[in-house]
């Protein structure tokens, strides 16, 4: 059924106004793991979702059949909704002109075909099986995904847009003396990933497995602590990154506010295809900009979707994501959800210095690849607490033997003590990150 | 005809070795609220079928919403291809089950479906109500994100498996943000029931009453000691502490060779005094099912005896790796998902120490109540985070603390148990493993730990 036609029908039902998020993907997953298990799978989805406002009251509702009769139920519980419990809305995002995007999709993912990505996948697994030493690869996935998605309104709004996603995943172990290592990582692109740049990854996941087994332990106390990029994100996905959306109550920042030193600048780059969240507009049609969300330590404005920004009399910053809300088995898909603020892409600034040159920096300490734990960490007050996976010591200014048992914890703003940033950065799902040196973070040991 | 069997059908026809059709109907309710208002409501029913064959050895696998013959038989075709592409690389195996056959149904009372969504929100209401009541002004603002589901699984296998499972179950997650001289804080506390909405409001007023507790006991809590300390843990922090350590007796993860368990069959992994078994059949339980998503009939798996390591928990590949018995825990989150290895619900036997002779047995440590943010790498470190504790000194509760998190080594940690106690309650949740969420509980006692790292 045409959105036009959806539209004009949740008007004939009664909704003043009504806006269609309609969405098909397709997606193709293989899974190889030690021990010869493969998994494959693969996928064809689509389905709309339905917003309607009626008397200032907002309804919602979705379905993943698209014939008529479907349509037509889920607008009347869309409109069922809004008449009974539906949040206050009078109002849908307007029209407005995006920027044109650039290398978010790529014909050759579209139209992948299992066995290619069977084939890139055996490729790699089976190459870094080969790898001799007393790390082993464990298990590869390679997942591929192609998105359209258009939204449209009954004021205007109407925009279509197609992503496509190729994530390789990683996870090795190593054994030294009945001690062992675990390491996971990942390499992520727009276009397929070839053979050889899954295999160096596959290759850099198992070594540091290697480096990564425990020879020593460290005093508890509090150090200067190196963050590589996947430690930071990890610990910042659930201490920063919720509080930046209008949507978290209590509300602990605004505009303005100090929370980090002033090394510590974050960024919006929406248009930046490094970042899987990329788009030009938004899940409800806002058009997305570059900005600057802390700068220099200082917050200069929170995330908001439509809804959140009439109820604040401020201004959507196109962080309006479909993003499923808690339900099980999960509802995976962007139609499934209202809108709601959420981080786009981000980017943190980067420095001038190698990880070497900030262990030189830091003098004595620890440096964290990445952390477990770090979701039971306390949004509100920003506290934190997460045991290192693999960690190395920070001894007379170099990286030093990796660490038996490391528990990092600290709060938002000891975090965001940044003294200094590395030149190299990783591309991972919430953005681009550089390692950071914090200055002081108190450690547990053994 | 009807369509799942129209699916085992075609597929037969194709040539497949094996194949396992997995028909699903759901029908929710979610909800958001906070401090009474709504900020999110969705209604919707899926309904799909999930197709996983054998076919030259290897594995496929693909699903579909659609439920037309055509989609089925495309679903079926893509399945094959998957399976095809391997070329023959994998030789997969699966040993002989007890299949299940016939109907099975969860006791529930009042149909989530019949009560009208504004209905379940004043219950959800009165929960936050009652914290508000219980924390007064120490509690800043209250949360729950609710769901309920009606489900219907019917699992057909090519060698007989032909069973339907129909339930009811809520979840909710209820998160408080308090006010202390510090600042602000925040808890969380997930709970799971098997069971129509008759248990709706008396699960949420006692989550409530708990978790506002926690904030009034919180509000004047330090900072802990970093370092190696001894630590009781109350009931759901020690369920917590199994789920984790549960990982490792997942069979996959010691094919793989990351489990901590990994060639230790036999052997003695653990404290004598402690006895952990498996079993999805607990009646009503939240991680129970009456057969696996393999269509094997589930069954108590004895994991640990008396500090000796017995068996690991089983799909029909993994028995037949390791030649075992399958055992019921391949799992899936639903009809778009493979089936994995899972728990259900981990027991953990109790013994005769009350709480209160072993907190006065423990002359310094920490006592941990709750937790959150559990994880594990195998072999690696685990980790959760405490939702309440305090200072243990002279054999007495003392000191309420903060942040406290709790990690080990899996080995370490169950050498270390020397005091378990009688009473248990359930920590229910969904776990993520694979990309896929599973229903999941444990239902361990109080017990005491020798050494465990606190960081704060």
């Amino acid at each position: 059924m045409e959105i036009e036609k959806i539209i004009r029908l949740a008007e004939r039902k009664g909704a003043d106004l009504s806006e269609v998020f309609s969405y098909r993907d397709k997606e193709i997953s293989i899974s190889i793991s030690r021990g010869g298990r493969i998994s494959s799978s693969s996928s064809i989805s689509e389905g709309v979702g339905i917003r309607v406002i009626i008397k200032g009251r907002e309804g919602f509702s979705y379905t993943s059949k698209i014939a008529e009769n479907e349509i037509e139920k889920a607008i009347e519980r869309a409109m069922k909704i809004a008449l009974k419990s539906g949040r206050t809305l009078e109002s849908l995002p307007e029209p407005a002109k995006p920027p044109k995007a650039e290398n978010m999709y790529f014909k050759e993912v579209e139209e992948a075909s299992i066995n290619e990505i069977f084939t890139i996948t055996s490729k790699v697994f089976g190459k870094a099986l080969e790898h001799k030493g007393p790390g082993k690869i464990v298990s590869c996935r390679n997942s591929i995904s192609f998105m359209n998605w258009r939204i449209a309104n009954s004021i205007g709004v109407d925009y279509e847009f197609a992503e496509t996603h190729n994530i390789m995943s990683f996870s090795a172990i190593a054994t030294k003396n009945g001690v062992s290592a675990t390491n996971y990582d990942y390499i992520y692109d727009r276009r397929l990933i070839d053979a050889d740049t899954g295999l160096n990854k596959a290759i850099e996941t198992i070594a540091l497995a290697e480096k990564g087994v425990p020879e020593t332990s460290i005093e508890s106390g509090s150090y200067p602590v190196i963050l590589h990029p996947i430690a930071l994100t990890a610990i910042l996905r659930y201490t920063l990154y919720p509080v930046l959306t209008a949507k978290f109550k209590p509300r602990r920042l605004s505009a303005g506010k100090a929370i980090g030193s002033d090394k510590f600048t974050l960024m919006e780059d929406p248009l930046n295809p490094k970042i899987p969240n990329s788009s030009p507009i938004d899940h409800e049609g806002t058009v997305r900009e570059k900005r600057t969300i802390i700068e220099r330590g200082k917050v200069v404005t929170l995330l908001y979707d439509h809804y959140y920004a009439v109820k604040e009399n401020m201004k959507s910053t196109g962080n309006g994501f479909r993003i499923p809300i808690l339900t099980w088995p999960r509802m995976l898909k962007p139609y499934q959800a209202l809108p709601t603020p959420e981080i786009g892409s981000l980017v943190i600034e980067k420095g001038k210095r190698s990880i070497d040159e900030l262990a030189s920096q830091a003098g004595k300490g620890l440096y964290v690849i990445y952390v477990i734990g770090a979701h039971g960490a306390d949004p509100a007050s920003g506290r934190f607490s997460a045991t290192a996976g693999i960690a190395f010591k920070i001894e007379n200014g170099s990286i030093s033997k990796p660490v038996k048992h490391a528990t990092i914890s600290g709060d938002l703003e000891k975090l965001l003590n940044i003294v200094d940033m590395s030149s190299e950065t990783r591309n991972l799902y919430e953005g681009i990150t550089p390692a950071v040196l914090v200055e002081k973070l108190r450690i547990a040991g053994e | 005809m009807e369509i799942g069997e129209y699916a085992l059908k075609i597929a037969e026809k194709m040539g497949v070795e094996h194949v396992e059709v997995r028909y699903q109907r759901l029908e929710r309710t979610a909800l958001k609220l906070r401090d009474g208002d709504v900020e999110a409501v969705v209604e919707g029913i899926d309904e799909g079928i999930g197709v996983r064959v054998l076919y030259r050895g290897c594995w496929g696998f693909s699903y579909t919403s659609s439920l037309t013959e055509e989609a089925v038989k495309e679903a079926v075709k893509r399945a094959i291809e998957n399976a095809e592409i391997q070329g023959g690389k994998c030789e997969v195996k699966i040993a002989e089950a007890n299949l299940a056959r016939g109907q099975f149904k969860f006791q529930y009372q009042i149909d989530p479906r019949n009560i009208d969504v504004s209905e379940k929100i004043s219950v959800l209401n009165r929960g936050i109500e009652n914290a508000k009541e219980i924390a007064g002004d120490k509690l800043k603002s209250v949360e729950i994100n609710y769901f309920d589901l009606w489900f219907k699984t019917h699992v057909m296998s090519s060698d007989g498996a032909d069973a339907t499972q129909v339930g009811a179950r809520f979840y909710f997650a209820f998160r408080v943000y308090g006010k202390a001289p510090t600042g602000l804080f925040y808890d969380s506390e997930r709970c799971g029931v098997m069971a129509g909405i008759e248990k709706l409001e008396s699960t949420v007023i006692d989550v409530s009453t708990r978790m506002a507790k926690r904030v009034v006991s919180q509000y004047e809590a330090k900072t802990p000691p970093a370092g190696i300390v001894q630590a009781i843990l109350e009931s759901r922090a020690a369920g917590d502490f199994f789920h984790e350590i549960g990982h490792s007796f997942e069979a996959d993860s010691v094919i793989r060779g990351v489990s901590a368990f990994e060639g230790l069959k036999g052997r003695t992994i653990a404290s004598e005094i402690l006895t952990v078994y498996e079993d999805p059949t607990i009646p009503n339980a939240w991680g129970s099912s009456f057969f696996d998503d393999e269509g094997v009939k589930t069954r108590k798996t004895v994991l640990i005896e008396n500090g000796v390591l017995k068996g690991y928990i089983h799909s029909r590949e993994s028995a037949k790796i390791l030649g075992e018995k399958p055992t019921g825990h391949a799992r899936a989150e639903s009809y778009q998902y493979e089936p994995i290895i899972r728990m259900g619900n981990l027991v953990v036997e109790p013994k005769d120490w009350r709480e209160e002779e072993l907190i006065e047995d423990t002359k310094t440590g920490i006592y941990i109540s709750g937790a959150r943010g559990g994880q594990t790498t195998g072999k690696g470190p685990f980790q959760f985070q405490a939702s309440e504790a305090y200072l243990i000194e002279k054999g007495e509760i003392s000191k309420p603390l903060k942040s406290v998190s709790v990690s080990m080594r899996i080995l370490e940690a169950l050498k270390n148990i020397d005091a378990i106690c009688r009473e248990a309650n359930y920590y229910t949740t969904l776990c993520g493993k694979g990309g896929q969420r599973m229903a999941v509980t444990a239902l361990a006692p109080t017990m005491r730990i020798r050494r465990v790292v606190i960081g704060g």
